[in-house]
């Protein structure tokens, strides 16, 4: 009988503020449930997702970290040995978005040199605050960026895809078989689908606008 | 019992139980609060074994915990505990230098904890703080690194991107700016020109990436003399990224324009970016994309400055990085070309216009040729979205990038003109062998060009050229290709006003194109074309039900023929949905499509009936339960009653669907989607519907549920509403009480808004009130039962929850209506004194314990309610004041101890209200007055 190759394993960090989805996001791959329950994660939980790719098997250990201070244990201790990592933040919280240099920060300075997605979640809410325009933080710093919805699994695996390609550093490598997902919990129908490509779109005009010297005015408040 | 250690190395284990390491987190946050926990810490790091396993895990928490104390307290320190502290660091670099290079996360924690140091005592109570680095940078590789760390890490703390910054916290910067630029660059440049003279190429990067974030800040002078070393460092791979970092670190400094403009011209920026060849280096690597960024830079600069010769230059090669072929790359200059097109606009809109040269002309033209040139698709693309590869949907979002560009250009006077005719002499050489490609992009263009055309409608009326072209697109022979089909589709639909000029061979051309490819083997096509079919309907109905007129010759005379669209367009929709595997999604826009242009109301008496009862013969012949959908898909189109000749075939399509569905599970989509076709049965058959709404009703009522109940309840709102008489025989009003009761059995007042459950109960709770608005209105027999007291209740304590947003307000105004449609007529009756009451004991808890006033727009709109309530107190005091029983009532009231205090809230009410008359209040007031002195011997 021939063994199967040996999956590559990556240590994956995910972090940002408490609540932006970062627990729901990673149960959506095989665990099921979507949580309609927040239980605020303790320090930190690992959960590792296969993915079958083009190039074998690849395991994301994905270290879920706490994103409230209180209970966040290590903090940046558990950046540590950190192969990639998912900076994500809620399109429907502001103060989320604003918090976000502050993870890259912490981040990169345990890891170095290390892939990193940013990834605004919750996109299926209708009331979105963080509007495309507004985020340009990955531009600055060559991270890349992607709208996700964990309710509805909108683009779930794109992040991944992205980081194994960095990793691997095959720019053509796929996902051969998708991954098994809870069924989502809401559908993004045409309308709110066309909102999200016309914020994706409105993002990518203004990829290359000029930065604004400081954060948007707006996100301060 | 865990010792402190084991604490932290619970910690550091993930699969530790969540209790264990939750008092894992007690221990070691409780040692924290120590006020001599920094000794601890430090004596733990000083003498830690870097041999033992889990050392680094130790040593990252001493050093981690150390840095939080220090950040939260240091600044209330005494003075020899801040010389014990820095003693402690200066140790570390004397002696302990292995705790550092344990691992880079070590290295940079040590750091910040170093700036965290000296953010508070330096220049004053630690005025060597930089001098120590700087004085060992140069005796080791370890402790070059930490100077650069160091300064790294200082750099980062006071910049607004990571935080708000205080007043207290700016003026800290700058007095530590000026303290560096006095104290330290003069150390710190000599430390850098050493690493950069030297061979470790990985501490030169790392030099050139701490500098980037100083030249904004240090003397330009400064970071002039290490521009020979960016140049320098431009040659080695691991450094040409922070290199070209730094020198548009330089372009962007803010400094006069005119001197920036000779600081260009001084450091041969421009020949520089000329002479640089993207073709030498990996299009993939971060390169040519910061390159592209450094010539950005210097265009977007040099535009403020307004230059003739040496700006075209630039610009040139703002246009070849434009034309390069990578899309990040390309996609980078858009910035620097969108400003130019914006500076070319305003000057057209100039008050004295401002001539624009030929040059710039020129220029924006050489512009819009890269942008549509550049929007050609690869010729390998198979997907029609961003779905797919990474490099499709890199490319799709590019070039929609391109687009919004390319629309830009055209605002300019006399482009849209010089496009339509390169766009017409273009396509004017293809055929149906042409490219795939070449076919897609002069429709992706005409498809953009038309958002800046103001009104398409009358500009098509006409033939000139650009009704040629579109002619030229709408007859062109489309290959069968995805993305191609894709674009003609939306063509055909974004200029669907073309065809009202009576061009029937062309639309009947272009509906035989969308119908045929309903048909289309590839799953994909067959979903966008009915798609782009529901599109048209929606936008151009009356295109879709127009007729083509034929003319044939039968001997010597002539007849003219007519064919409907909408049959044609009926036929195959039937065919579609009969013979093709479509997504369940496809069938119900096919549904929809077809009711929205059956339903239109331009069409034809005779015809409407005809195809509607074939397009019921369709759904009946295939009913299911799944039948609801495109049920209520096709009777979307109508927006009002049916002709009386479809009542018949109405019905009986609905008493099928019916059927099927209310003997199907009740699920949350069958009760949702059953609300929603006695919606549409109200609008079309209107007092006819009455059957089907109460057998609906009865059905639903056991199964509606928290999720569903405002559909239901909309249903029989709207049936109240829409129907003026003859309603009541269709409500089962007994059930209705039923619902009622338990709803305010079993769904209490939520008392936060943040939970799921509180959110439903909310939710629950506005719909009951509004229903009881509207049954109160229409059905006010409904609330004839004995319960009616606990409801009062009920919604006396929602009116004063104002955490559940608009709904105190509804609740206020049915308790008002209350008192307007029984207490009125009989306020001696049980349920009258009852209604007083409440009205009464809400307005104190209102206005006496929440204190409501005017000042938001809720609370001003409950202030409004509750005006309106104390109107109709007033009108029931001036009808019956004398009758014994309302005094009773009102001794009541009166008996409550704060009610000096609700009048005082009146007479504030009076200020606040501009409205009402104050004479109102008045007169309320010495009603209550009078009442309150009268009974001061009983009280």
């Amino acid at each position: 009988m021939v063994e199967a190759p040996p999956a590559v394993e990556f240590k994956l960090v995910l972090i940002g503020d408490g609540g932006v989805g970062k627990t729901t996001f990673v149960k959506r791959h095989l665990t099921g449930e979507y949580e309609k329950r927040y239980i605020a994660t303790v320090g930190v939980e690992v959960h590792p997702l296969r993915f079958s790719t083009t190039r074998g098997n690849v395991v994301f250990n994905v270290w879920d970290t706490a994103g409230q201070e209180k209970l966040s244990g290590l903090r940046d201790g558990y950046y540590i040995g950190g192969q990639c990592g998912i900076i994500m933040f809620d399109v429907t919280s502001r103060i989320t978005y604003k918090n976000v240099p502050k993870w890259h920060r912490d981040l990169v300075r345990v890891c170095e040199n290390i892939p990193i997605v940013l990834v605004g979640n919750k996109v299926d809410v209708k009331d979105r605050k963080v509007k495309a325009k507004q985020i340009t933080y990955h531009r600055r710093h060559n991270l890349q960026y992607f709208d996700v919805s964990a309710k509805s699994n909108y683009q779930f695996e794109k992040p991944f895809l992205w980081l194994a390609r960095r990793l691997s550093g095959d720019a053509q490598l796929a996902i051969v078989e998708a991954p098994i997902l809870a069924p989502g919990e809401v559908e993004i129908d045409e309308a709110q689908m066309a909102d999200i490509r016309k914020e994706e779109q409105e993002m990518e005009m203004l990829k290359n606008a000029p930065l604004p010297d400081d954060e948007d005015p707006e996100l301060n408040n | 019992m865990v010792s402190f250690e084991q604490a932290i190395n619970v910690l550091f284990d993930p699969s530790q139980p969540q209790q264990t390491k939750k008092s894992a987190m007690e221990i070691t946050e409780v040692a924290k609060q120590n006020p001599e926990f920094y000794k601890f810490a430090m004596q733990k790091i000083i003498e830690l074994n870097l041999e033992l396993p889990n050392s680094l895990n130790l040593l990252f928490w001493y050093l981690q915990a150390l840095e939080e104390v220090l950040n939260k307290n240091y600044k209330h320190f005494s003075h020899p505990a801040r010389i014990e502290i820095q003693s402690f660091l200066f140790t570390v670099i004397d002696s302990r230098l292995d705790i550092i290079q344990k691992h880079y996360g070590i290295l940079n924690k040590f750091s910040v904890l170093y700036v965290r140091v000296l953010q508070v005592d330096f220049p004053v109570s630690w005025p060597l703080a930089f001098q120590i680095l700087i004085d060992r940078a140069q005796r080791s590789p370890v402790h070059a690194k930490l100077f650069l760390s160091v300064m790294k890490a200082f750099s980062e703390e006071f910049v607004e991107e990571y935080g708000y910054l205080t007043q207290e916290q700016m003026k800290r910067s700058s007095e530590l700016k000026d303290a560096v630029k006095e104290k330290v660059l003069n150390g710190a440049s000599e430390i850098w020109k050493v690493i950069l003279d030297g061979e470790d190429q990985s501490l030169a990067s790392g030099t050139l990436q701490v500098m980037k974030n100083y030249i904004s800040w240090i003397p330009l002078e400064l970071s002039l003399a290490f521009f020979p070393y960016f140049c320098k460092y431009l040659n080695l791979q691991a450094a040409q990224v922070p290199a070209l970092q730094c020198i548009e670190s330089i372009v962007n400094k803010k400094m006069d324009a005119q001197k920036k403009y000779e600081i260009i011209q001084k450091l041969n920026l421009i020949t520089f970016i000329q002479n640089f060849t993207f073709e030498a280096f990996d299009m993939l690597s971060d390169v040519p994309k910061t390159m592209a960024s450094l010539i950005d830079s210097l265009a977007e600069n040099l535009l403020d400055i307004e230059l003739g010769n040496e700006f075209f230059i630039v610009f040139n090669c703002v246009l070849k990085c434009l034309n390069t072929i990578e899309p990040e790359v390309s996609s980078t200059v858009f910035g620097a070309v969108s400003k130019y097109i914006r500076a070319i606009k305003i000057k057209e809109n100039q008050k004295q216009q401002i001539i624009i040269s030929p040059e710039e002309l020129k220029l924006l033209s050489s512009i819009r040729s890269i942008l549509m040139i550049r929007a050609k698709l690869p010729n390998d693309f198979e997907h029609v979205g961003p779905e797919n590869s990474e490099e499709e949907d890199q490319f799709y979002k590019y070039r929609a990038e391109l687009a919004d560009i390319f629309k830009n250009t055209l605002d300019v006077p006399g482009a849209k003109e010089m496009v339509l005719d390169e766009l017409f002499s273009y396509f004017s050489t293809l055929n149906a062998h042409s490219q795939v490609e070449d076919i897609e992009l002069p429709l992706f263009l005409i498809y953009h060009f038309a958002e800046k055309v103001q009104d398409i409608g009358a500009l098509l009326k006409t033939p000139n050229r650009y009704t040629e072209l579109i002619s030229m697109i709408v007859k062109f022979p489309i290959p069968q290709h995805r993305i191609v089909i894709k674009m003609y589709l939306e063509n055909i639909v974004r200029y669907s006003a073309y065809f009202d000029g009576a061009k029937f061979d062309e639309f009947q051309y272009a509906l035989k194109y969308f119908l045929v490819n309903l048909r289309n083997p590839d799953k994909e096509v067959k979903k966008h074309v009915v798609y782009m079919l529901y599109r048209l309907a929606i936008k151009n109905p009356s295109l879709l039900i127009s007729n083509t007129q034929q003319n044939n010759k039968i001997g010597n005379s002539a007849e003219t023929n007519l064919i409907l669209h909408v049959e044609t367009i009926l036929e195959s929709i039937s065919e579609a949905i009969s013979s093709e595997f479509l997504e369940a999604d496809s069938v119900n826009h096919l549904y929809k499509t077809i009711g929205m242009i059956i339903g239109f109301r331009k069409i034809d008496p005779q015809v409407q009936i005809q195809l509607f009862n074939r397009l019921c013969d369709m759904i009946i012949s295939r009913a299911s339960k799944e039948s609801i959908i495109a049920f209520i898909e096709v009777l979307s189109g109508f927006t009002s009653k049916v002709h009386n000749e479809m009542v018949p075939k109405l019905k009986q399509t609905a008493e099928i669907v019916l059927s099927y569905v209310l003997q199907s599970e009740k699920s949350n989509d069958t009760i949702s989607s059953t609300c929603l076709l006695l919606q549409k049965l109200i609008d079309t058959l209107e007092l006819e519907s009455g059957i089907y709404i109460k057998t609906g009703l009865e059905h639903l009522i056991e199964a509606v549920n928290m999720d569903t109940l405002e559909s239901f309840f909309s249903v029989i709102s709207n049936f109240c509403h829409k129907i003026n008489t003859g309603y009541e025989v269709f409500i089962p009003l007994e059930l209705l009480r039923k619902l009622v009761i338990q709803i305010i059995n079993n769904i209490p007042m939520p008392t936060e808004t943040i939970s799921d459950l509180a959110q439903q109960a909310i939710s629950v709770r506005r719909s009951l009130v509004k229903i009881l608005i509207v049954l109160l209105a229409k059905l006010p027999q409904f609330f004839d039962f004995p319960e009616i007291l606990s409801l009062i209740n009920y919604i006396g304590a929602m009116s004063c929850n104002f955490i559940e947003s608009s709904t105190p307000k509804l609740a206020l105004n049915l308790i008002n209506k209350f008192l307007e449609t029984i207490a009125i007529n009989a306020p001696n009756h049980e349920i009258s004194k009852h209604i007083i009451v409440t009205a009464f004991e809400i307005s104190i808890e209102i206005l006496t314990r929440k204190k409501v006033n005017s000042i938001t727009p809720d609370i001003s709109q409950t202030t409004n309610e509750l005006v309106n309530i104390h109107k109709s107190l007033y009108a029931l005091f001036v009808k019956h004041g004398q009758e014994d029983q309302l005094s009773l009532n009102f001794q009541k009231f009166i008996a409550q101890d704060n009610v000096r205090d609700y009048i005082m809230w009146l007479e504030y009410m009076m200020k606040c209200d501009q409205k009402t008359s104050q004479t109102l209040f008045a007169k309320l007031k010495s009603v209550l007055i009078s009442y309150i002195e009268a009974n001061k011997i009983t009280r």
